[in-house]
């Protein structure tokens, strides 16, 4: 299972080698780190997801929150959080037929292309985790060539209430 | 005014009395201002037992004991006594030099990224980029180090912020020694305070059958010895204690069971391998007190209070906890329970407890020829009720841990998370300072891991009586090697050099002892002498210790001699 930490750190130089310090001499099993910048340029914001259960999830909480620059640590359920993770993929491009009509399938459900020479075509795909599983899947299981690509990392925000 | 004059006037501001150093390159710049200030330097003759005398220090008064080294192999000298004061929630602050700014990250000479080095075992650790951030990461820094749960501060300056110049301003505001505003909004100890579980753990506590009361470390530091006496006074609970609890509460009360653990006495292990509910008071739960936590956290409840939030549940499960400071959190529990307990409900386990502390007595001395165990109970007798004992680790260590219960609370000095070799003497030499008679108790091993400090304590004149417990082994490990091991004595036996003429090259008075009468008549010179002293107690070889649980066993398993285990409930 996977549990997504939202985390906030002064903004300091040597955080992130604090968190990713603790979180490997504690054993915790990290799936995903993302940190950048927040509103306020004094913190920036960090989404650790992590394989493990709620109780797992509560331990590296309590660990984290003893690291001096940490204000606050938040373990964020799904149904509370939007959660967002981007893929990019470069597709190879052919002269076969069936290829070609895959990609631009591709192109037309997702309007994703961000780049294109005589050779490749490069994607991108910004949805939740799952979607993006479920999209490369997709693209694995067609006939489109998938050379590489890549994927960000979870950055998720708490749902504002109704 | 420079980085350097900014440091040591925050220092003062601090109210650092003496600092416990070792001068080289990246520190030139400090210890040329150094005589400006009001600052006594120990020149130690190691880098770690500088952090080990510093750590000495704050153990024995709670205040925070600073150590100050060069950048490089100097910085790396102080790691394992930074490692050591983590490992016991020891309130320290550890000062390096590093190289030029510019040639940081260029593998200069000397250069070592000792913050990367410390991460894991820091509380919190600074680089510090300006001299005129100095006054407030000091503040800051001990502020850290002795408030929550404590722990070391590192703080590593570059030579070029060192001899930078300082804001004018800044200096007017260090010299005044107004408050520098602190930075730290992650840092809230007012959230830490929970008390949600006080009416279960009250429940809890109220129906068991045979509680028992686990103290640790936490009752020292946050000095919650007059807490905890109301709390015992109240639920009648017996009561055990870890080796940092040593002195935490009155050894001859009749609720007293000695020590826990690996070494502890046969009662108390077996007061906790069968009780139906644990209270751990300021303890970790470490795995030499609970054995095999899965066995440890059966067919019992268990209620911890401390003031980490990350200890709750980390080694074993709980049934309830209380967040906060002890001296906070346990009269809560007390008055709780007043409302509720009855006295006389544990009567039948407590007598039962009686019945085996009499039964289970600790080993004696009965020997005609010398033994630790004689040289520990004759020092025992005689020193001071105020004395400070500090010991290293290995059989001498755990002797004296379990018969010394009635020095008072942070009066016991042990290496006890990190366990390290060579801490008696120099933490000795660090807690001489908080002015009480103080002994350092060593094997003949661990006194060779740090016996440069002779030179400390002769040229500052610190009093440090040094016991030197020689049974020509490195005792603990060889007792090992002969219950598990098959006497398979693989560089155990110590080749020794004579001690007695070691000390007296260094020109501390030396004593050797090997009888006796003479280890009681030395004992009563040592004791009167005023300066460093020092005697080799030549002791039997291969004296082994009792109780003891083989590693991996649950406390039940308990060995009072090779043979015979304790009794099952
Ligand atoms: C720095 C360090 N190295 C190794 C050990 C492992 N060790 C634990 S006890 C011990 C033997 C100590 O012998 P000695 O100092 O003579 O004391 P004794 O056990 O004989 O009382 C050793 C080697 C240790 N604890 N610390």
């Amino acid at each position: 299972m996977k549990q997504i930490l939202s985390v906030v750190v002064q903004n300091n130089a040597g955080i992130l080698s604090r968190v990713a310090s603790l979180l490997r001499r504690k054993c915790f099993n990290i799936d995903s780190l993302t940190v950048g910048r927040t509103s306020d340029n004094t913190i920036s914001r960090m989404t650790i997801v992590i394989l493990g259960d709620r109780k797992e999830a509560e331990k590296v909480a309590l660990q984290l929150d003893k690291l001096i620059e940490i204000q606050s640590v938040e373990i964020m359920a799904p149904e509370t959080a939007i959660t967002r993770e981007i893929a990019i993929a470069r597709l190879g491009i052919h002269t076969n037929a069936e290829e070609k009509k895959c990609l631009k399938e591709v192109d037309k459900i997702f309007h994703t292309e961000i780049y294109r020479n005589e050779e490749e075509v490069c994607v991108e795909l910004i949805d939740t985790a799952q979607g993006l599983d479920h999209f490369l899947d997709k693209m694995k299981k067609s006939d489109i060539e998938v050379r590489e690509w890549i994927r960000s990392g979870i950055i998720a925000i708490k749902k504002p209430k109704n | 005014m420079i980085g350097a004059d900014a440091l040591l006037k925050s220092l003062e501001n601090q109210g650092v009395k003496q600092i416990f150093a070792y001068p080289g390159g990246a520190v030139l710049p400090i210890y040329d201002r150094m005589p400006t200030y009001g600052i006594k330097r120990i020149l130690t003759r190691h880098e770690q037992g500088a952090a080990f005398a510093a750590a000495g220090y704050s153990r024995a008064t709670t205040e925070v004991g600073v150590c100050l080294a060069t950048s490089g192999p100097g910085a790396t000298n102080l790691v394992t006594g930074i490692a050591d004061a983590y490992m016991d929630s020891v309130p320290m602050v550890a000062i390096t030099g590093n190289v030029f700014g510019h040639l940081i990250g260029t593998d200069a000479f000397q250069e070592i990224d000792i913050i990367g080095v410390c991460e894991p075992i820091v509380k919190h650790s600074y680089f510090v980029e300006n001299a005129d951030d100095l006054p407030r990461i000091i503040s800051e820094a001990f502020h850290l180090a002795l408030s929550g749960r404590p722990g070391p501060v590192l703080i590593d300056i570059p030579k070029s912020v060192q001899i930078e110049e300082v804001d004018e301003e800044v200096w007017k505001n260090i010299e005044l020694n107004n408050n520098f505003e602190h930075n730290l909004p992650g840092y809230d100890l007012t959230t830490i305070l929970d008390l949600s579980d006080i009416d279960l753990a009250t429940d809890i506590i109220t129906e068991a059958q045979r509680p028992v009361v686990i103290l640790g470390h936490g009752v020292c530091l946050s000095q919650a010895e007059t807490a905890l006496k109301q709390f015992l006074e109240t639920t009648q609970i017996p009561t055990t204690w870890t080796l940092h609890g040593i002195g935490c509460f009155p050894y001859n009360h009749e609720l007293a069971l000695g020590m826990l653990g690996m070494h502890g006495t046969a009662t108390a292990n077996f007061a906790v391998a069968n009780a139906d509910c644990i209270i751990g008071i300021g303890i970790r739960f470490d795995d030499r007190i609970t054995g095999i936590p899965a066995e440890f956290e059966k067919r019992k409840k268990i209620i911890h209070l401390d003031i980490d939030p990350a200890e709750f549940g980390k080694n074993v499960k709980i049934d309830a906890k209380l967040a906060g400071q002890i001296n906070e959190t346990l009269p809560k529990l007390t008055e709780s329970l007043s409302r509720k307990i009855a006295q006389n409900r544990t009567k039948e386990w407590r007598e039962k407890l009686q019945i085996k502390l009499k039964k289970w007595p600790l080993d004696t001395d009965k020997d005609q020829k010398l033994t630790e165990i004689g040289v520990l109970n004759k020092l025992y007798k005689i020193i001071d009720q105020e004395a400070i004992v500090t010991v290293d680790v290995g059989q001498h260590e755990m002797w004296a841990a379990q018969r010394f219960p009635g020095l008072a609370a942070r009066k016991f000095l042990a290496s006890g998370g990190l366990g390290t070799m060579g801490f008696s003497l120099p933490s000795a030499m660090g807690a001489a300072f908080a002015g009480y008679e103080t002994w350092s108790v060593s094997g003949d091993g661990g006194i060779q891991m740090n016996i440069q400090e002779f030179a400390t304590l002769v040229q500052d004149n610190i009093p440090v009586k040094i016991i030197i417990l020689n049974n020509s082994f490195l005792g603990m490990v060889r007792q090992w090697q002969e219950l598990f091991y098959d006497k398979n004595y693989v560089d155990t036996p110590m080749h020794n050099p004579d001690f007695q003429k070691v000390g007296e090259a260094y020109g501390i008075p030396s004593y050797k002892a090997t009888t006796h009468e003479e280890a009681e008549m030395v004992l009563q010179k040592m004791k009167k002498h005023t300066g460093p002293v020092l005697c080799e107690f030549v002791v039997e070889k291969e004296e082994n210790l009792f109780p003891m649980v083989p590693a991996g066993k649950h406390l039940s398993e308990t060995l009072l001699n090779p043979t015979d285990k304790i009794d099952t409930l």
